[in-house]
């Protein structure tokens, strides 16, 4: 069985909690990929960003799901919740 | 002893309602009426039986049942739910964890805990005003293995037995089990609604009929409902503290663009109020 791609998470959780970490991934992802000691050939992948790609790495369903959402590729359309708890 | 005097299940996401607003509303509109009830059956505490979405429960480490005990909870605030405090009930906390341990059930206590959307959206619903204390019950649907659905409905039993004979007389215990139904997260049949089984966990619920839930494995629902249709074994072990108990499907939508079946119920305790 293959171990969890723990760096990957950990990465992920970064950047889920972080908007400043969200925009520097973006724009050059090379010192979170230091930081966080991401795998060599872990890294194109990440870059790609794909489920296909992530699947490959074997992160987390959930931590892919965050993982889209945190790089602008979210599987739903962005709303406020404001909507609703608004009129409660 | 105290009593449950409501017990119900509801989805606990809400989002765009772009191109399906009536459908949004109706969900919305099924939301606030399981408020509705449950505000009027006057509980003491809410015991809000959801599962983490590893946001405080990692992979590092995931633990098949935690109580959350802590006097005060401010949300996590993914999903941009609002980090307004409200009250937890750490002696109804604390009194579960020991009485469970009875029932060969081992609850893990989390001191803290920064609960996230399957908390903190139904309580912003159901209690706005902060004003019932919430007893966070997380069940694990991260990590395999998941807890078997007998487990969890066993679970459910556990929690009525402390009510009922460990709690003081007169306390007025609800049951809101939050998730699900059917979706899939980032898997290959993302975005696909299974309505029928979805269809199958309410009317088995309504019929009183929660242990033919609790006779499936943990594979059969991830088979029919996905990774985080798991959250279905949430209902079970509401199911499982109300075991016989009929009930009423409160709304019912299947949204694929919002990659889930939204469902709620409402259970009937008959003179339990």
């Amino acid at each position: 069985m293959r171990p969890p791609p723990l760096a990957v998470h950990r990465l992920i959780e970064r950047l889920m909690a972080d908007p400043e970490a969200r925009a520097a991934f973006r724009a050059a992802p090379e010192p979170l990929f230091e930081e966080f000691a991401i795998a060599a050939d872990l890294r194109p992948l990440l870059v790609e960003g794909s489920r296909a790609a992530l699947d490959a790495i074997g992160v987390h369903p959930s931590m892919q799901f965050k993982f889209l959402i945190a790089t602008g590729r979210s599987p739903v359309k962005p709303s406020s919740i404001r909507y609703y708890l608004d009129r409660v | 002893m105290g009593r449950i005097v409501g017990a119900f299940a509801t989805s606990h996401v809400l989002m765009s309602p772009d191109g399906i607003e009536a459908q949004a509303e109706r969900v919305f509109a099924g939301m606030k009426e399981i408020g509705r009830r449950l505000r009027a059956a006057r509980p003491d505490v809410i015991v809000l039986i959801t599962s983490d979405h590893l946001n405080n429960f990692k992979l590092d480490l995931q633990v098949p049942f935690i109580v959350a005990t802590a006097s005060m909870f401010t949300p996590f605030g993914d999903m941009g739910v609002p980090k307004t405090p409200f009250r937890g009930y750490r002696e109804f906390a604390e009194a579960l964890i020991e009485h469970a341990a009875a029932h060969g059930l081992d609850l893990a206590r989390a001191e803290e805990a920064r609960p996230d959307h399957g908390v903190a959206i139904p309580v912003a619903i159901v209690n706005p005003n902060g004003a019932i204390p919430v007893v966070p019950l997380y069940i694990n649907v991260a990590m395999e293995p998941v807890p078997a659905p007998r487990r969890v409905w066993a679970l459910g039993q556990a929690l009525r037995d402390t009510v009922e004979r460990h709690r003081p007389a007169a306390e007025r215990v609800v049951v809101l089990a939050t998730g699900g139904l059917s979706h899939w997260i980032c898997m290959a049949r993302q975005g696909d609604v299974n309505e029928a089984f979805d269809r199958e966990v309410l009317d088995r619920l309504v019929r009183g009929e929660g242990d033919r839930l609790a006779a499936l494995t943990a594979a059969d629902i991830l088979d029919r409902a996905g990774n985080g249709g798991l959250e279905i074994l949430n209902w079970i072990a509401m199911a499982g503290a109300v075991a016989g108990a009929r009930g009423e499907t409160i709304y019912y939508e299947p949204i694929p663009s919002w990659l889930t079946g939204m469902g709620g119920v409402a259970m009937d305790l008959g003179g339990a109020a």
